[in-house]
């Protein structure tokens, strides 16, 4: 049960942080408490800080840094309008997929 | 003042153990947004009224430098197959064989036997590993892949491994068309001879490919 359950909020991961930052801009560290609050989610920076730096490197995010004077600038990520096709991309996928999963559940054996 | 946390020698470690799982230009940017985590981590626990060592708290709390960079795998770990290596090192020892077989079929009607077919060394020694080199050059082409597959990507070398298992195949193709093309044109201007090697060159290309793409590797 734990390997599928690992397998499986890896592939999500992605998609998790996608709509995190559908309502506006937010820096790493908002991020990661906002996933982490779900508990089911189960992400750690370990996950979520290399999946920002992928998702900007393949132009779904931009980033904009604020320089402190108290630490390290702060780097505020958002959504460009690929990423935005994206994360719609992704909804329209998991409906889907949800309701293959259901229909697998009820066993009505409906193709989708 | 507040100290920063980037002077913190655990700090140092911390990011640095990180590096060293991740890889390029994204560690830079995922290490620069995590140090910057870890600051934001520590101020938020201070300003809820946390008092103590905050740094080593917030590390504490945070994933082990081991846990990034499971989901890619950093590349400069990832060795080379040594199953596709010696699967593509083996191919060629098959080609001695191969044209002597051809020469001894109709394909090979008119041509002359070299001399070197008749000789001990390859009667005795190449003759043997030429037959048996191919077989075993698939074999190992076949595990390579399946090796490749399963390491998740710390093995690498697939392009070598499906040398291994499709050169066999493609060395017979090439010498029987080189066989028969000489045994119909014995005598050909070399600009002929030279625009058929190009084609002969293209079309192996074009058969790797469309059986590449045809083969699952996992």
């Amino acid at each position: 049960m734990d390997g599928w359950v690992t397998q499986l909020r890896k592939g999500l991961v992605e998609y998790c942080v996608l709509n995190v930052l559908r309502s506006g801009e937010n820096y790493g560290f908002e991020i990661v408490v906002r996933l982490q609050s779900l508990d089911v989610i189960a992400v750690t920076e370990s996950t979520v800080y290399p999946v920002l730096t992928r998702l900007k490197k393949d132009g779904y995010l931009k980033v904009r840094t604020v320089p402190s004077t108290s630490g390290p600038p702060r780097r505020y990520f958002a959504l460009t309008r690929t990423g935005e096709r994206r994360v719609a991309e992704m909804d329209d996928y998991w409906d889907l997929l949800d309701e293959a999963v259901r229909n697998l559940r009820n066993n009505t054996g409906e193709r989708t | 003042m507040t100290q920063t946390t980037s002077v913190d020698p655990r700090v140092r470690d911390y990011l640095a153990a990180v590096r060293r799982r991740l890889r390029g230009l994204e560690a830079d940017e995922t290490l620069a947004v995590l140090e910057s985590h870890i600051h934001e981590a520590v101020e938020a626990r201070r300003a809820a009224g946390e008092q103590g060592d905050l740094v080593g708290a917030v590390l504490a709390d945070m994933a082990s430098p081991e846990e990034y960079g499971y989901l890619e795998q950093p590349r400069d770990s990832a060795r080379l197959s040594v199953l596709g290596l010696m699967a593509v090192c083996l191919v060629p020892l098959a080609l001695p064989v191969v044209w002597h077989a051809l020469l001894l079929t109709p394909l090979g009607e008119g041509s002359e036997l070299p001399a070197f077919f008749e000789s001990p060394v390859y009667r005795f020694l190449l003759l043997p590993i030429g037959v048996i080199a191919p077989l075993v050059a698939m074999l190992l082409g076949s595990t390579a892949l399946h090796e490749i597959a399963a390491s998740n990507g710390r093995v690498e070398g697939a392009t070598l491994a499906r040398i291994g298992l499709l050169g066999p195949q493609l060395i017979v193709a090439n010498v029987i068309l080189l066989v028969a093309y000489f045994n119909t044109a014995p005598s050909v201007a070399w600009p002929m001879l030279l625009g058929g090697l190009v084609v002969l060159i293209g079309l192996n290309a074009c058969a790797f490919r469309i059986v590449l793409r045809s083969r699952p590797t996992g």
